[in-house]
């Protein structure tokens, strides 16, 4: 390609960057500050004819015109202090509004270069590059803004320069997902399957959404009655001028109505989503395809799979179905959702899952663990009793003892905390590890040791008192975590798994 | 033995425990105690409008109260930067580089070098009254498997982060050798 692009000087962006950089702060800033933004606008819309104070107050103006003028100054600063060049088969980027950051990214870390195109970029006829390495979501790599010519040629050159270092490598990702692969359906939904994921759903989450309507409902009576008297009680103007009895028994058939509510919510919510689910186990991983109205279809690459989850709850048990979560590793501007999650697994799905995941797991034999039972005592007192002193404290009255009622809470976390100790099951064996948690239902993280990025041991001042440790596996999506592991055993761990690791050099992706 | 049904015995791999941990340039103590007296003096002038704006001027108790409170705990935090500067250092091992840092948390992070997807130095605005850099380590595991080592000099930051470049790339060449084992081992299993 004919291109005099000095690809080796540091070279600024198309200035269109700087425009999209300032959307980028401005949504930044609306992202962060929506709740105070919201505070600041509400009472300009006030609709009760009493204020008529409206828009007089420059306060709102001001900080409109400071948020503009600063974010317009950060953009263009961002523009000029920004660099990209190519040196030592390393694309290098230099930015940094306060800080100065550099970063190198080796040509053999680079996954892939996507171009991206926005409606402001096909106004100019830029595109926005960005440079995936595999993680490192927080600090993308990209360039805002650059000419097509400019980024294609870039593109070519990375990519030809790291054929040239790696040359059995090649990546056609694209290509190669456009094929028709054959495939093995491991799970086909049936109707009754569904009903089982739907009434297994939590319905706490729908409860919540209608009692937070209700409450807000509530609370915007005062304002929304016309002749309600300062400090006199909603309900009690209710019961007087519209004749309705709030009796205890209209309390209990409310509740169970949004209970009846709620449910229905998890089961439309569910048949919109899991319509139709067939669980593919295709020749590179997995597929999940399922919806009513859109048909999604997600699927996981069996090598960027890095652990794998399960669990099932009180009646999901009931119903002999699992939740299945497959964490894969993928690039910042894929998706943000890293997990595919299946509903309605049976055990014998499961059991498919782990042995093409971890297809040795079997040949190790596991050790079993527990964890530290000082844990129970640590939940008890963050759990149980610092909120409990904080609940007295608010509901104390002095001449009524229902509020001692309160105190059955301690029992409950006890008995509930015992449980969460004695389930807590660590197995280790020579390849990985496999957790088993949870006081009614069951959680299972299945993890390959050569998975892990890095390993972290933390213990706060009382874990250091008594030796035991919180001890992290990260991989590139997801954590293990082991708590209140014994110190010495968290140790041993850390340092096998760190052999293993630096001594495996199959890709984790 | 902790373990029994490992491939090798734990208890006979290199220890991160016994390493010798590098300490950090004294001059971050210097810039601890900055940031730390900015922070601090920043709530001071909070305590100071809350003083003028609310009424707690009538209430001397309370007053002193909320001003013994921000001495308390700027003494304490003046015993944390020390003690968090002994306890911060890190350790580049053949295979991997260790940090631990903290005091009323403890944290140590080992990062193993063939996971290290790229670095990065940074240098804050007080970190450049002294001259230092943070060098930060990035793996695929995202934010809280990072590793980010504050209070480094130029030098010895472009070092560090030099020698685990080096490491990175070598990779591909041991890579060989030990998937050829590893088959090897496959074959007798």
């Amino acid at each position: 390609m004919a291109n005099n692009l000095k690809i080796d000087i540091p070279t600024r962006q198309s200035p269109i960057a700087i425009f999209l950089i300032l959307w980028k702060v401005i949504r930044q800033i609306l992202r962060q500050a929506w709740p105070f933004l919201l505070v600041i606008v509400l009472p300009y819309f006030n609709f009760s004819p009493s204020s008529s104070s409206r828009a007089e107050d420059p306060y709102i103006t001001n900080i409109i015109i400071a948020l503009t003028a600063f974010s317009t100054i950060s953009s263009i600063i961002a523009y000029f202090k920004f660099y990209y060049y190519i040196k030592d088969d390393e694309f290098i980027i230099e930015k940094g509004l306060f800080q100065k950051v550099k970063i190198n990214l080796p040509f053999d870390r680079i996954q892939t270069i996507n171009f991206e195109q926005g409606p402001i970029h096909q106004l100019f006829n830029v595109v926005r590059l960005e440079v995936d390495s595999a993680g490192s979501v927080q600090n993308e790599i990209a360039i805002q803004a650059i000419s097509r010519a400019d980024a294609e040629y870039i593109r070519s050159y990375i990519l030809a320069e790291k054929a040239k270092l790696a040359p059995t490598e090649t990546i056609d990702e694209q290509g190669a997902a456009l094929e028709e692969e054959a495939h093995q359906v491991l799970m086909h939904h049936q109707p009754l399957d569904l009903l089982k994921i739907g009434v297994s759903q939590n319905h706490l989450r729908g409860l919540g959404i209608i009692f937070g309507f209700f409450f807000w409902v509530f609370q915007s009576l005062e304002e929304f009655l016309p002749d309600l008297k300062q400090g006199e009680n909603p309900m009690d103007y209710l019961r007087e001028n519209l004749g309705l009895n709030f009796e205890a028994s209209i309390w209990m058939s409310l509740f169970f109505i949004l209970f009846l509510i709620s449910i229905g919510i998890s089961l439309f919510s569910t048949v919109f989503r899991y319509f139709d689910l067939r669980f593919l186990k295709t020749a590179k991983g997995f597929k999940v395809v399922s919806g009513l109205m859109t048909k999604r279809e997600r699927s996981a690459n069996l090598n960027k799979i890095q652990l794998i989850r399960w669990g099932d709850s009180l009646l999901k048990k009931m119903f002999g179905i699992f939740r299945l979560h497959l964490f894969q590793a993928s690039s910042a501007s894929l998706n943000s959702n890293k997990a595919i999650s299946v509903p309605g697994c049976y055990q014998s799905q499961i059991d498919t899952v782990r042995q093409t995941y971890f297809p040795d797991e079997q040949k190790y034999p596991y050790e079993t663990h527990g964890i530290s039972s000082l844990i129970i005592g640590r939940r008890v007192l963050y759990i149980g009793i610092l909120p409990l002193v904080l609940l007295l404290s608010t509901f104390y009255q002095p001449d009524s003892y229902r509020y001692l009622l309160l105190l059955l809470w301690l029992p409950l976390v006890y008995f509930t905390s015992v449980r969460f100790h004695k389930n807590w099951k660590v197995r280790v064996n020579a390849e990985g590890i496999q957790t088993e948690s949870g006081i009614i239902g069951r959680n299972y993280t299945l993890l390959q040791w050569y998975k892990v990025q890095s390993v972290n041991i933390r213990q706060s001042l009382y874990q250091q008192r008594r030796s035991v440790a919180d001890v992290y596996f990260f991989t590139a999506a997801g954590s293990v975590r082991i708590p209140y592991f014994p110190l010495d055993k968290a140790i041993a761990i850390k340092n096998y798994v760190l052999y293993k690791v630096e001594i495996d050099e199959r890709d984790w992706m | 033995m902790v373990f029994e049904n490992l491939e090798i015995n734990a208890g006979e791999l290199p220890a991160v425990e016994t390493a010798n941990y590098q300490q950090l340039s004294r001059n971050y103590v210097g810039v601890r105690y900055i940031s730390n007296a900015i922070f601090f003096v920043i709530l001071l002038v909070g305590v100071f409008v809350l003083y003028r704006e609310t009424e707690i001027s009538s209430y001397p108790t309370a007053w002193y109260a909320v001003l013994t409170f921000w001495v308390f705990w700027f003494l304490i935090s003046l015993f944390l930067v020390k003690k968090g500067y002994d306890n911060r250092g890190y350790v580049l091992r053949e295979y991997d580089i260790i940090h631990r840092k903290g005091v009323l948390v403890k944290s140590l992070t080992t990062v193993p070098f063939n996971r290290v997807q790229h670095c990065e130095i940074s240098q804050g605005p007080i970190q450049r009254l002294f001259n230092l850099h943070t060098l930060e380590i990035f793996t695929a595991g995202g934010g809280k498997s990072d590793l980010s080592i504050p209070g480094l000099e130029g030098e010895t930051a472009q070092q560090i982060k030099e020698f685990i470049v080096k490491k990175t790339e070598q990779v591909p060449e041991v890579s060989a050798a030990v998937n050829y084992n590893y088959s090897e081992f496959e074959r007798e299993g």
